[in-house]
C-alpha cells in the first residue's frame, strides 16, 4: 500500500481520522443549529448569498442572455409566420379590449352602487432574476431587489400574468422567491366560479395538485384559480391559473405565469402582512392571540 | 524557490476550486426555472397533452461530486479535504441546502474514495464508475433518511432514482473532461514525491 511507505504517516492516518470525525461532528451540528434555528441560519444564508451573487452580476447577465438568445434562435426563423399570428391575434384582442373596458366602467359603477370597500390598491416592485438555486429538487429564484427596496418576508410575487411565487428570504440587495411548484409551498386558493376553497400543494411539477377541496364534485378542469388570502399572507384575488385533470386522476393547476422564462417579477406591496420571525409558530395563533387580549379585557370592564 | 511538485499541487488546488465555482455559478445561471413536466388530461378533446418542454426537466447531475471524486480517484492530494468542505458548504448555501448536511455525507463518501484511491494501485475504469457512483448512491440514501428522519421536504423517489441516474450518465463525461481537458491524470512511478507518496 502506497501509504504506508511513508513512515510519518503511520502516526499521521490517526490524527487525520480525528480531525475529520470533528469536522464531520462541525458540520452536522451546523445542519443541527439549521434545523433548530431555522431564521437566524436562513437569514445568514441570505446575507452570503447578498455578498456572493451580486458581485457575479457583470457575468450573470451577458451569460444569460447569450443562452437565451440561442433558445430565441428557432423562433427567429419563422419569424414572419409568427408576425402573421401575431397581427391575427392582435385584431381579436383589441375587439376583447373595447368589451373589457365597458365591462370595466359597468362593473364600477356596480360598485360604487353596491358602496363596496376593495382593498387597498396594490403597487409593486419590478426585479430582474439573477440566479435559480443550483439544486434539481428545489424551485426558487433570486431576484435583484432586496430589504433596500422595502421587501419584505411574505410578500406575493407574480410575473405579468400570474402568481410566481412568495418573498422567503430578504438581503439587503437581493431576495430570494420560493416558486409555486417547489415542494415547501403551500398556497390558499379559491377555485371560481364555485368557490371551493383548497390548498395548491407545489411538487416539483410544473403543474402542482390542489389539496383539501371540500366538495371535489363543483370543481371541473377549466376553472380559474385564485388566491383566496386565507392566513392574511397573501393578497386575495391574484390569479394562479386553471384547474387541469392530471393522468393521474389528480386535479391540478396549469399555471398562468410563464415558468419557463422567468425574467421579470412583480413584488407585490402587502403592508400588512404577517411578519414570520419565529420557529414553527403558526401564523394564526398570534392572531387568536391578539383578538382573545381586548376580549377578556372587554369582560373586566 | 518553491519546490516542482509543491507548486504543481497548488496550481491544480487552485484549478480544483476555478471548476468547482465555474460548475456552481453554472448551475445558479436562471436557465431552467422549469421544473418537471406532467401530463395533463385536455378538458375539450380528452387527449393527454403534454405540460412543459421535456428538454430540461430532469433532476440534473451532480457534477460537483462527480468533480471532487475524479480528482480524488486520480490525485487524492490535489483535493484536500479542507478544499472539499469549502466548495460543498458554499454549494449548500447557494443552493438552498439544508446547512452542512450534505457537506458532512459526502465528505463521509469522499474519505471513502480516498481510501479506495490510497489502498488500491491500479483502478480500472469500470472499478472507479463503480465505487464513486456506490458512494454516491448510498451518500444520496442516507441523505434522504436524514430528510425523513428531521421532515424536511424531500424530493420523491423516482427524482432522487432520476438525479442518481444522470449523475451516473455524466460522470463518465466528467473523467474525459478531467484527463483530456484539465490534465489530472494517475501518477505514474517516476512522480513520487520525495517523501515517496503520489502528487
Amino acid at each position: 500500500m502506497a501509504i504506508d511507505r511513508r513512515g510519518q504517516e503511520e502516526y499521521g492516518r490517526p490524527v487525520r481520522r480525528v480531525l475529520i470525525g470533528v469536522l464531520i461532528g462541525v458540520l452536522l451540528a451546523i445542519f443541527g443549529l439549521w434545523r433548530i434555528d431555522n431564521p437566524r441560519m436562513e437569514r445568514f444564508r441570505s446575507a452570503i448569498v447578498d455578498k456572493v451573487v451580486p458581485s457575479f452580476d457583470w457575468a450573470l447577465v451577458p451569460v444569460t442572455r447569450v443562452s437565451r438568445m440561442f433558445d430565441d434562435f428557432q423562433s427567429y426563423a419563422r419569424i414572419y409566420e409568427q408576425n402573421q399570428e401575431l397581427r391575427r391575434e392582435l385584431q381579436s384582442m383589441k375587439s376583447w379590449r373595447e368589451a373589457a373596458i365597458q365591462l370595466e366602467q359597468e362593473n364600477a359603477r356596480l360598485l360604487d352602487l353596491n358602496k363596496v370597500r376593495l382593498n387597498a390598491q396594490l403597487t409593486f416592485v419590478t426585479g430582474v432574476v439573477l440566479t435559480d438555486n443550483g439544486s434539481p429538487f428545489r424551485r426558487s429564484v433570486l431576484l435583484n431587489v432586496g430589504a433596500r427596496d422595502g421587501i419584505q418576508d411574505g410578500w406575493a410575487t407574480m410575473d405579468g400574468l400570474g402568481l410566481v411565487g412568495r418573498i422567503a428570504g430578504v438581503g439587503g440587495k437581493t431576495s430570494r422567491v420560493i416558486l409555486l411548484t417547489d415542494t415547501n409551498s403551500r398556497v390558499p386558493v379559491t377555485i371560481q366560479p364555485s368557490g371551493q376553497k383548497a390548498l395548491l400543494v407545489g411538487d416539483n411539477t410544473l403543474a402542482p395538485p390542489v389539496d383539501i377541496v371540500e366538495n371535489i364534485e363543483d370543481v371541473r378542469p377549466g376553472d380559474r384559480v385564485v388566491t383566496s388570502g386565507d392566513g392574511k399572507v397573501f393578497p386575495a384575488d391574484v390569479l394562479v391559473g386553471q384547474i387541469a385533470l392530471g393522468s393521474d386522476g389528480r386535479l391540478r393547476v396549469k399555471l398562468a405565469a410563464d415558468y419557463g422564462r422567468l425574467e421579470f417579477l412583480r413584488v407585490l406591496r402587502t403592508p400588512q402582512s404577517a411578519a414570520i420571525g419565529t420557529v414553527g409558530g403558526l401564523i394564526a395563533a398570534d392572531e387568536v392571540m391578539t383578538d382573545a387580549v381586548p376580549a377578556t379585557e372587554g369582560t373586566d370592564g | 524557490m518553491v519546490d516542482p511538485i509543491t507548486w504543481r499541487r497548488f496550481q491544480y488546488r487552485s484549478l480544483y476550486l476555478l471548476v468547482s465555482g465555474i460548475i456552481i455559478f453554472g448551475q445558479l445561471l436562471p436557465l431552467n426555472t422549469a421544473p418537471a413536466t406532467v401530463l395533463l388530461i385536455d378538458s375539450v378533446t380528452g387527449a393527454l397533452t403534454q405540460e412543459g418542454s421535456p428538454y430540461f426537466s430532469l433532476p440534473g447531475p451532480d457534477l460537483l461530486f462527480g468533480l471532487t471524486a475524479a480528482f480524488l480517484m486520480r490525485r487524492p492530494r490535489w483535493a484536500p479535504v479542507a478544499l472539499i468542505v469549502i466548495v460543498q458548504l458554499m454549494a449548500d448555501i447557494l443552493f438552498l441546502r439544508p446547512l452542512g448536511l450534505w457537506s458532512a455525507i459526502s465528505l463521509v463518501a469522499f474519505e471513502f474514495l480516498r481510501r479506495q484511491a490510497y489502498a488500491k494501485n491500479e483502478v480500472s475504469l469500470a472499478l472507479e464508475f463503480a465505487l464513486v457512483m456506490g458512494a454516491f448512491t448510498a451518500a444520496v440514501f442516507v441523505n434522504g433518511l436524514f430528510y425523513l428522519i428531521f421532515v424536511i421536504a424531500h424530493p420523491s423517489f423516482a427524482e432522487t432514482l432520476l438525479h442518481i441516474l444522470t449523475t451516473a450518465v455524466a460522470y463518465p463525461f466528467v473523467i474525459v473532461t478531467i484527463h483530456f481537458i484539465l490534465g489530472v491524470r494517475r501518477a505514474g512511478v517516476r512522480e513520487l514525491d520525495s517523501d515517496g507518496v503520489t502528487g
